[in-house]
C-alpha cells in the first residue's frame, strides 16, 4: 500500500504557480504582485470582487495576456519564455471555458465541438462524430446538434462551451465564471460537471468565480484575490478565518456599509 | 507649451507603430495563406458573402452610372457633331477608371464594413482568445480567408460593374433616341442593331 504521505507528496506539486506576478493594463495596474499555486489533480477556486483580476489570472495562465513581471509556470514550463506560436503545444494541455461560452457563432453546436478534433486529432468523420456525440452526452444534451450558439439558452451554452473545452482531454481545466448568469439548479449541473471532469479526466481544475456556495461546496483549494495580494486555505480554513477581508468577502458583503442613503446621482 | 508639442510627438509616433502594426498584421496574413492548412470550404463561404451577396449593389451602381456618363457624355458631345464617340468615352471611363475604383469604394462599405463588424464581434465575444485556447491561430482561420476572397472577387465584381455600366449607357441612348425619333418596327429593330453600339468605337481602349 502507498503511504498516504507519498500521495499528497505527488498530488500536491502545483500544477500552476504565479509567482510574483505584476500585471497592468496601460496605466491601470490589475496586480501589483500577485503569487498563487494550484496544485496538480485538485478543484482551486479564485475568489475576488468585480475588477479584482480574477479573469486576468486564468488569461495570464493561458499565455493570451502577458504580465509585466513575474513568472508563470503551466505544467513545469515557464510559458513568459514562449511566443505565441510556442504557447501552442502548452494550450493543447489546456481547456477553457469562458465566461460567456465563446462559441463560435458561425457554427452549429456540432460543429464547435468537432472543430478542435478536426484541427488537432486525425479522425474519421465518424469517429468525430462519435466522439463530440459523447461529450454532447456527458455534458446531459441531446438533439442540439443543429444548433447555432444563439439559439441555445445561457446553461446550454455553458454546457457545450465545458463539452468543447474538455473534448480534447486536457489536463488543465480553466473556467471564467461557469456559474454567472445560471439559475440555482443549472448552477448544481455546473457543478457537478466540473467536480466528474476533475474525477475522472483527473484534470486540475481551475475555477474563477464569486459564486460563494458552489465554492465552498466544491473547492479544494480556495484562493482570495485581494488589491494587496492573495490568501488562500483549504474551503474549511476561509470559514474558519477571522480576517476581516475574508469575513467580508464570505457573507456575501454583510459587513459592508452601504453607500450613504443621502447620496445624490 | 508644452502639451500640444508633446500630443503632436504622441500622435506622429502613434501613426507609425499604427503602420508598423499594418505592416505585420499584412505579413502575418500572407504568411497564413501559403502555409497549409488551406481553408478551402472558409474561402468558398467567404466568396459567396463578400461576392455572391454584393451582386446587387454593384449591379444597380454600374447601371446607375452608366446611364449617368451616356447622359451627360451625349449632350456635351451632340454639340461637337461627336457624338458616335460617346461609346468610347463611357467605354474608356467605366473600363479604366470609374468600374475598379467605384467598386473598391462599394466593396469597401459593404463587404470591408461587414468584415470589420463581425470580427470585431468575434473579439468582443472571445472567440479569438477561444481559438488562440485551441491553439488555432485566429489570423488563419478568420483573416485570411477573407483576405483571400477579398482578392478573388474583387476584379469580378468590378468586371460585372463594368458590364452594367455599359449595359446602362446603352439603353439610356436607346431610349433617348426611341423617345426622340419614334419609328415603325422596323426602325426600332434597326436602332437595337447592336453592332451600332459596340461597334469599334467602344472596343478602342486607346484614346
Amino acid at each position: 500500500m502507498v503511504s498516504p504521505s507519498v500521495t499528497n507528496a505527488t498530488r500536491d506539486d502545483p500544477h500552476v504557480e504565479l509567482s510574483r506576478v505584476r500585471m497592468a493594463f496601460g496605466d491601470r495596474e490589475v496586480f501589483r504582485s500577485v503569487s498563487c499555486r494550484f496544485r496538480r489533480g485538485r478543484i482551486s477556486v479564485v475568489l475576488g470582487g468585480s475588477g479584482s483580476g480574477k479573469s486576468t489570472v486564468l488569461r495570464l495562465i493561458g499565455g493570451l495576456v502577458r504580465p509585466q513581471a513575474g513568472s508563470i509556470r503551466v505544467d513545469g514550463d515557464d510559458i513568459l519564455q514562449r511566443s505565441e506560436r510556442q504557447m501552442y503545444p502548452i494550450r493543447k494541455k489546456l481547456g477553457m471555458m469562458f465566461q460567456d461560452g465563446a462559441l463560435l457563432d458561425s457554427m452549429t453546436v456540432f460543429e464547435n465541438l468537432a472543430f478542435p478534433l478536426r484541427e488537432h486529432t486525425a479522425g474519421s468523420k465518424a469517429e468525430i462524430a462519435a466522439a463530440v456525440r459523447a461529450s454532447l452526452d456527458a455534458v446531459g444534451l441531446s438533439r442540439v446538434d443543429d444548433l447555432l450558439p444563439g439559439q441555445l439558452s445561457g446553461g446550454m451554452v455553458k454546457r457545450v462551451a465545458l463539452a468543447r473545452a474538455i473534448i480534447l482531454r486536457p489536463i488543465i481545466l480553466l473556467c471564467d465564471e461557469p456559474f454567472s448568469g445560471l439559475d440555482p439548479i443549472s448552477v448544481k449541473l455546473i457543478e457537478g460537471l466540473l467536480v466528474r471532469v476533475n474525477r475522472q479526466l483527473h484534470a486540475t481544475v481551475i475555477i474563477v468565480s464569486h459564486h460563494i456556495a458552489s465554492t465552498m461546496r466544491m473547492a479544494d483549494n480556495v484562493i482570495l484575490l485581494l488589491p494587496d495580494g492573495t490568501i488562500d486555505g483549504t474551503a474549511e480554513e476561509l470559514r474558519r478565518s477571522t480576517d476581516p477581508r475574508v469575513v467580508a468577502f464570505l457573507n456575501e458583503g454583510a459587513d459592508v456599509p452601504a453607500p450613504a442613503a443621502d447620496a445624490r446621482w | 507649451m508644452v502639451t500640444p508639442v508633446e500630443d503632436l510627438g504622441w500622435s506622429a509616433t502613434r501613426f507609425v507603430v499604427d503602420l508598423g502594426r499594418l505592416a505585420l498584421f499584412g505579413f502575418q496574413v500572407v504568411r497564413a495563406a501559403l502555409a497549409p492548412p488551406l481553408r478551402v470550404r472558409r474561402f468558398v463561404q467567404e466568396v459567396f458573402k463578400l461576392g455572391v451577396l454584393s451582386l446587387i449593389i454593384i449591379s444597380v451602381c454600374g447601371l446607375a452610372v452608366g446611364m449617368v456618363l451616356s447622359l451627360q457624355g451625349y449632350n456635351t458631345l451632340v454639340r461637337f457633331g461627336a457624338e458616335q464617340s460617346l461609346g468610347a468615352v463611357v467605354g474608356l471611363s467605366l473600363i479604366r477608371e470609374l468600374g475598379p475604383v467605384l467598386t473598391a469604394l462599394l466593396a469597401t462599405g459593404r463587404a470591408g464594413s461587414a468584415t470589420t463588424a463581425e470580427i470585431g464581434t468575434m473579439v468582443a465575444t472571445e472567440q479569438l482568445d477561444a481559438l488562440r485556447m485551441m491553439s488555432v491561430d485566429p489570423v488563419d482561420l478568420v483573416v485570411t480567408p477573407r483576405a483571400l476572397a477579398m482578392v478573388f472577387v474583387m476584379p469580378l465584381l468590378a468586371a460585372l460593374f463594368i458590364v452594367f455600366g455599359l449595359f446602362g449607357a446603352y439603353a439610356h441612348r436607346l431610349a433617348e433616341e426611341l423617345r426622340h425619333e419614334p419609328g415603325t418596327f422596323r426602325h426600332v429593330t434597326y436602332r437595337i442593331d447592336p453592332k451600332r453600339f459596340r461597334s469599334r468605337e467602344l472596343l478602342y481602349l486607346e484614346p
